[in-house]
C-alpha cells in the first residue's frame, strides 16, 4: 500500500469513525462501516488519483443506508454513550452539558446536522459539498446557519 | 450593514482566505458584538468538540470478514460465505487486511483523567513517557484535570503525581502492581 493511502487513512479514520458513530448511535456498526468504507474505498483507488475524503464519506453514507436497508429500520442519532464501558474515564465524567448539546444536535434540519458533524470533524468545505451535492456556498451558508440555530436551541435550553 | 458573521465559521472550519483573514481580525478588534459572537461560537464548538470526542477512537482493528460471519445465522451460512469469497479471488481479503495491518501500526490517541480538588499540579509518568512527568491540565470547576497522549500498542504502566511528590495510580483501572520503589502503577493494555 503506498504511503499517500496510508496517510490519508490515518488521517481520516477517526474523523470517519466519529461521523458515522453520531449518524447511527451505534459504535460498533460505525467500527464496522468505518473498515467496510476503507476496504472498498481502497479497492477503487487508482495509484494515479488524487485521494479525495469525498468519495470515502460517499461510500460510508451509501454503506450505512444499505446497513439500514437490510434491517429494516431507520435508527436516528441517539444519546452519548456513556454507559458503554468503552472507556473508564467515560464513565468518571458524567457532563450535563453533553445531553444538552445532544438534545440540541436532534433539532437541527437532518442535512444540516450532517454539514457539521464533517466540519467540526474537519472535512474541508468542498469535499462535503462533493459528498452531499451541495454547491460551495450552500455549503457555507448553512454551516454556518446550522451553527445558529444550534446555539438559539441550546440557549432555548438553558 | 452586510451580516458577515459566516465568517466566524470559516474561521472555526480554517476555510477563510487571506482576505478573509485580515477582514475578520479587523472585525474582531473593532467590532464588539461581532468579538462577542465570535467568542460564544468558539465556547460552542469546543463543546461541540468534547461531545464528539467523547465515543473512543477508532483504536480497535475488527475483522469486517469475521463479523459479517459471526453475525449469520449458522454455519452452513459461514461455510457457503467462505466458499463464495474463495471463488472471488481473494481481493476482498487482501484489502482488509491491508486496512487491519495500518490499524495495528497506528499508535493511539488515550485521555487521561483524574479528579483532584484543591491540588495545584498533576502529572503522569509511565512507560511511555519514559518515565518522564507530563503534566495534566485543569479540567472545568470541578477538580478534574486531563492529558491527552499517543501511545503505541502494547501494555503500559503509569501513575499520576501529585503535586510533584505523591504517587497515585489510576482509580478508574483496576489493574495494578508494585514496582520496586514501592509505588503502585496502573496497568494499560492496548
Amino acid at each position: 500500500m503506498p504511503g499517500q493511502y496510508k496517510h490519508f487513512y490515518l488521517n481520516y479514520k477517526d474523523k470517519l469513525f466519529s461521523y458515522l458513530l453520531y449518524k447511527c448511535g451505534d459504535r460498533e456498526l460505525a467500527l464496522e462501516v468505518t473498515q467496510e468504507s476503507f476496504v472498498r474505498h481502497l479497492k477503487s483507488y487508482n495509484h494515479n488519483d488524487q485521494i479525495t475524503p469525498s468519495l470515502l464519506f460517499t461510500i460510508a453514507r451509501n454503506a450505512l443506508v444499505d446497513v439500514y436497508r437490510s434491517r429494516g429500520k431507520f435508527k436516528i442519532v441517539e444519546s452519548p454513550e456513556r454507559s458503554t464501558g468503552v472507556n473508564e474515564e467515560d464513565r468518571f465524567i458524567v457532563r450535563e452539558e453533553s445531553s444538552l448539546m445532544y438534545e440540541a444536535m436532534k433539532k437541527l434540519d437532518e442535512t444540516d446536522r450532517e454539514l457539521l458533524v464533517l466540519a467540526v470533524n474537519g472535512v474541508p468545505y468542498r469535499e462535503i459539498g462533493n459528498t452531499l451535492n451541495l454547491s460551495a456556498v450552500n455549503v457555507k451558508v448553512r454551516i454556518h446557519r446550522a451553527r445558529t440555530q444550534l446555539r438559539k436551541f441550546l440557549v432555548e435550553s438553558e | 450593514m452586510k451580516n458577515i458573521d459566516h465568517l466566524i465559521s470559516l474561521y472555526l472550519d480554517d476555510e477563510l482566505s487571506l482576505g478573509q483573514k485580515c477582514h475578520f481580525v479587523e472585525k474582531v478588534h473593532h467590532d464588539v458584538k461581532f468579538y462577542n459572537n465570535a467568542v460564544e461560537f468558539l465556547q460552542q464548538e469546543k463543546m461541540l468538540h468534547t461531545v464528539l470526542r467523547q465515543k473512543a477512537p477508532l483504536d480497535k482493528p475488527v475483522n469486517v470478514l469475521q463479523s459479517k460471519i459471526t453475525r449469520m445465522s449458522g454455519w452452513v451460512m459461514a461455510a457457503v460465505l467462505i466458499l463464495a469469497l474463495s471463488f472471488i479471488g481473494g481481493t476482498y481479503v487482501q484489502k482488509t487486511q491491508q486496512i487491519a495491518s495500518l490499524n495495528q501500526e497506528s499508535d493511539i490517541y488515550r485521555r487521561f483523567v483524574i479528579q483532584q480538588k484543591e491540588t495545584d499540579q498533576v502529572e503522569i509518568v509511565g512507560s511511555f513517557t519514559h518515565w518522564e512527568k507530563i503534566p495534566l491540565v485543569r479540567s472545568g470547576k470541578e477538580g478534574y484535570w486531563e492529558v491527552t497522549l499517543k501511545l503505541p500498542s502494547g501494555e503500559h504502566r503509569y501513575s499520576f503525581v501529585i503535586n510533584g511528590n505523591q504517587y497515585r495510580p489510576d482509580p478508574t483501572v483496576l489493574d495494578r502492581e508494585m514496582d520496586d520503589f514501592g509505588f503502585s502503577n496502573s496497568i494499560l493494555q492496548i
